[in-house]
């Protein structure tokens, strides 16, 4: 250690705690405005915005509750994403796999369509995958909305898993096919572990993008008990025009259960992230 | 050599993964996107073959160009405050200075997981003019309200900001997660040559981070060239045409103005466009670290 | 091990979410839209509407009426808010996979007709003449095409009417509502000067300032005369009158006429300040009678007054005259026959008949029928004034219902444009004109 550094190293403590602190702050805050907003009445709302609520009620839940089927709403975002995730991953992963390992014909343009799905505008699909659908009479079931959501996430999911197999030595195969498993084992049981740090980011991409995706929810399906939490919000905004707070709470209530699992599993998608770290 | 050799012999499997998955996909995202070309060389209502007569109309169209301006403004800035911001503050993370970092991870990670609508719908709030967080700020200091969403000249900057406060996060625990892979040896080594963090960070941190920059910026990129969601909600391409995107002139085509086919051509004309500034970005990336 | 514990972990969660999940559907299963399986001899009905809000409730009580009264038929709604509705009506419409019945405007029918998706009123419309002798003279106009029938209208009024708060205008030194275009910019200083809006509007989704205000505003300068010309093709846009309709609106927004945030706030936030005094003058459709006889404060029920826009100098248009007619209505999948017609057509008359109209208007609605006997003392006084400002008064087109979709977006967001000195009122009757030129 040099001796001429350590006021520096103080300003620099100092510092890098402030800009961190702010930063966290400015992240934070709109997300806990919106928490403590959705517990005030509409007309202390009006009167100061940013105060806290004075005396908290429940009343814009108890609300929430009154209006639609946030029960079976809830029920089908989780329905989909729980099926759609691990889905999604275990696809994405073998395509990955193949693509920054093994050649085969047509390997170039399988992955042109494949990553050029990126970059597809979601709504340019809504009408022909309608059309689609109902001729192939797969509207309006429980699982309608699972394939299209698998398929508008395997992209991202391709590239992200090509890009880390990548950097992964292939040593480690050779030396699971001199011990002499075969290919099925060596990708599931020894590559697949080891993407575990970017599984971790493919889950969360995923799982945002299933639990909050509103268009084709909307569409493909029309049954009342198959409604996703997107569409029952803007049945609950539809209810509520001049409801500020009515509002927020259906915010609220749409993103607690995510947030919810989000603090739950920080630490392990952290961990997750960054273990089984493949020095490259 | 012996390498790929090994890999092509065992490339047998490769249907029973390959054509399953990649039929999904192809039902799915293929199909439905061949069917929207084929709106596109139609007329509207679909009775008659138009050829190229909707993309060479797209071609003149001053409201497209105009709202990819706005896409190309609004990358740029979600490139430098989105990845940029992102791998500052993760760089802060490696400098062992940081109190509470679980915490701080927590905090700057949450917005991500929020719904685009959702968000759209809380900013649009702070946003507000009479009752917005900002304008009550703006008053604390005795300062003027200002129109946000309304005047042409921000409102663009103004619906950039919960774009880039939503997404920060994302980038920075991919950084994050790529820093962590870093070997403590290296880390060590340039500490004890007495690198300072700028230092560390430039020439040590920065070069090993590459492949994830790349990673990340693609990533940025595409995402906001196709952003709807946000825009849709606060100020929905308006005022006029202020604040316009590419996906939401197509979304106002298609389903406001019942011009299924012209819609149609947006987009494809979008996935075009996307495809090219992509191509551009990785050739150049890619040519950067050859060198 | 960690993997094991990390799953267990998962399921747990997964388990009580679904366990709440369940508790909600468990409470609310009965107050759901469909009681359990219909038996297989009921008729099911769909019907798409987005009457979801306040204003919507007496319509979905007559559909919960109905199917009271009618137990062998499974009457199911497919409601959604206006904006997705209409999303869902589109991509429906590419496919014909429309609902049995539906809420249709003008230009949604006219996508649909040309494809056959939409069945005819004019047989059951002949069978049944008191039901069809109900209805409002000129209601059906909108829905019709080569004399056959697709729609029946929901409401009929008028899409322009200025609400004033009389107090504020006392206290701004105006005695009474201005009658000329001079008396009314004059007014509009007057209450600016002291520090109010002078008339708040909310057109975020640029529907409001274009068919609430600006359809009126360019009567008065172009007459009816023009605009059914501009459809025929004789008439262009760039026509000296229309252009100067779009110099008075420009006016009115330079010299500070509307609120501020104007374009980024609903209609709901703009009445919002008119409830708050805020605000001197809202200019809304008539469904805004049934939001503040419902929702204002007392004071303010009590102050507001209604008015039209006065008569524009060297206007070529009839200054008695509002734009209005019968917006929306219902019309019935042409697939229908037999039985499921005879349902449909008989759950449209529950919605259109008398005693609907009966309903609406001692609602403060406006039925598209003439209630022939209503209880007078059920109205609000705004009502009742509203009923009374229509009497001498005559419909001229709504721009968003008479001219297709993509011309009525081209306009309607370049008068967002023009309300924030975006373009000039040429460079926009060029730019509507050149989209009128690229169609028939």
């Amino acid at each position: 250690m040099r001796k001429s550094s350590s006021i520096t190293v103080k300003l620099g403590y100092a510092g890098t705690n402030l800009i961190v602190f702010l930063f966290s702050l400015s992240a934070l805050f709109p997300i806990v405005w919106m928490l403590y907003s959705s517990l005030k009445s509409n007309k202390e709302f009006s009167i100061s915005t940013m105060s806290l609520p004075s005396s908290p009620t429940l009343e814009n839940y108890v609300n929430a509750f009154n209006i639609g089927n946030i029960g079976s709403a809830i029920f089908s975002s989780l329905l989909n994403t729980i099926i759609t995730v691990p889905l999604i991953i275990l696809c994405a992963f073998v395509i990955g796999y193949f693509f920054s390992r093994i050649e085969f014909k047509g390997k170039k343009i399988m992955m042109v369509l494949f990553l050029s799905g990126m970059m597809i505008p979601i709504h340019a699909l809504l009408v022909p995958l309608f059309v689609q659908f109902k001729w192939m009479g797969m509207l309006d079931t429980r699982f309608t909305l699972i394939l299209p959501y698998i398929a508008f996430h395997l992209p991202v999911a391709i590239f992200l898993f090509d890009s880390f197999i990548k950097g992964i030595s292939r040593e480690i195969e050779e030396a699971a096919y001199m011990d002499g498993s075969s290919f099925d084992y060596t990708m599931f049981r020894v590559i697949f572990p080891i993407c575990l740090p970017i599984m971790s980011t493919v889950a969360i991409l995923s799982i945002l993008g299933t639990w909050n995706e509103f268009s084709f929810a909307l569409v493909l399906n029309k049954s009342s008990e198959l409604f996703t939490l997107p569409i029952w919000l803007t049945f609950f905004s539809g209810q509520h025009t001049t409801d500020y707070t009515g509002k927020i709470a259906g915010l609220v209530l749409t993103s607690l259960p995510i947030i919810v699992m989000y603090l739950f599993f920080s630490n392990k998608i952290m961990t997750g992230m960054t273990a089984g770290a493949v020095k490259g | 050599m012996s390498n790929s050799r090994l890999f092509k012999l065992r490339a047998g499997p490769a249907f029973r993964y390959l054509v399953p998955i990649f039929s999904m996909y192809a039902f799915t995202v293929l199909l439905p996107l061949l069917i929207s070309i084929y709106y596109s060389v139609f007329n509207e209502g679909g009775t008659k073959f138009i050829g190229l007569q909707n993309y060479i109309l797209l071609a003149k169209d001053n409201d497209f160009w105009f709202s990819v301006k706005n896409n190309i403004i609004l990358t740029i800035f979600s490139v430098l405050g989105q990845v940029g911001f992102a791998f500052l503050i993760a760089s802060f993370f490696m400098t062992k200075l940081l109190k509470l970092e679980g915490l701080h991870r927590i905090a700057i990670f949450l917005p991500v997981v929020l719904a685009p609508v959702v968000t759209g719908y809380l900013w649009s709030l702070i946003y507000n003019y009479r009752m917005g967080v900002l304008n009550w700020l703006l008053n604390l200091f005795n300062a003027d309200p200002v129109l946000w969403l309304d005047n042409p000249n921000y409102v663009l900057y103004s619906v950039s900001v919960p774009l880039i406060w939503q997404y920060i996060g994302l980038y920075f625990i991919i950084f994050l997660a790529g820093m962590q892979n870093i070997s403590k040896e290296v880390l060590e080594a340039s500490e004890i040559d007495g690198a300072t963090w700028f230092k560390k960070t430039a020439y040590v941190i920065f070069p090993l981070l590459k492949n994830v920059m790349s990673v990340a910026l693609i990533l940025c990129i595409t995402g906001t060239l196709k952003v709807f969601d946000h825009i849709y909600v606060m100020t929905g391409g308006g005022p006029g045409r202020s604040s316009m995107v590419m996906a939401q002139y197509a979304y106002n085509n298609a389903f406001t103005m019942s011009r299924l086919s012209y819609g149609s051509t947006i987009s494809i004309g979008m996935l075009i466009l996307c495809a090219i500034i992509v191509l551009i970005m990785s050739r150049w990336i890619g040519g950067e670290s050859e060198k | 091990m960690l993997m094991r514990h990390r799953k267990m972990q998962m399921l747990l969660i997964i388990l009580l979410i679904v366990s709440i999940a369940l508790i909600g559907c468990g409470k609310n299963s009965s107050a759901g839209n469909d009681d359990g399986k219909a038996p297989s001899d009921k008729i099911t009905l769909t019907i798409g509407h987005f009457d979801i809000d306040d204003n919507g409730a007496i319509f979905r009580d007559a559909l919960e009426k109905f199917r009271k009264e009618n137990p062998e038929i499974n009457l199911v709604e497919e409601a959604v808010p206006h904006d997705p509705y209409r999303v869902k009506m589109t991509t429906l419409g590419a496919s014909g996979e429309l609902p049995d019945l539906f809420v249709a405007n003008g230009s949604m029918l006219l996508d649909y007709i040309p494809k056959g998706y939409v069945g005819t009123f004019n047989e059951a419309l002949d069978q049944d003449a008191e039901w069809k002798n109900g209805f409002l003279p000129n209601s059906f106009d909108e829905f019709t095409t080569d004399g056959k029938i697709y729609g029946v209208p929901t409401a009929m009024f008028s899409v322009h009417v200025i609400y004033y708060n009389k107090e504020l205008f006392k206290q701004a030194g105006i005695a009474s509502f201005p009658q000329t275009w001079e008396e009314f910019t004059d007014a509009i200083l007057k209450l600016k000067d002291n520090g109010l809006t002078p008339i708040a509007m909310g057109n975020k989704s640029n529907v409001p300032v274009g068919s609430v205000l600006f359809g009126t505003l360019a009567d008065r300068y172009t007459g009816t005369a023009w605009f059914k010309a501009v459809k025929e093709g004789t008439a262009k846009f760039t026509d000296p009158e229309f252009v100067d309709s779009l110099k008075a609106l420009q006016k009115l927004a330079e010299m500070g006429a509307f609120n501020p945030d104007i374009n980024s706030i609903d209609g709901d936030m703009a009445r919002t300040l008119y409830f708050n005094k805020q605000a001197a003058m809202i200019v809304d459709g008539a469904w805004a009678v049934t939001n503040i006889s419902r929702d204002a404060p007392e004071d303010i029920q009590k102050a507001t007054g209604l008015a039209i826009l006065p008569a524009v100098p060297g206007g070529k248009g009839d200054p008695m005259s509002v734009a209005g007619g019968s917006g929306w209505s219902l019309a019935f999948n042409s697939e229908l026959t037999g039985a499921k017609k005879d349902a449909a057509i008989a759950l449209i008359k529950s919605v259109s008949g008398q005693e609907y109209g009966r309903t609406k208007i001692e609602n403060n609605g406006q039925p598209p029928v003439k209630v022939e006997e209503y209880d007078q003392s059920k109205l609000s006084p705004l009502s009742v004034d509203y009923f009374e400002l229509m009497n001498d008064k005559k419909f001229s087109p709504i721009y968003d219902i008479q001219l297709s979709p993509a011309l009525v977006e081209v306009i309607y967001k370049g008068l967002q444009d023009l309300l924030i000195g975006g373009v000039t009122p040429e460079e926009l009757s060029k730019k509507i004109q050149s989209v009128r030129d690229t169609m028939k």
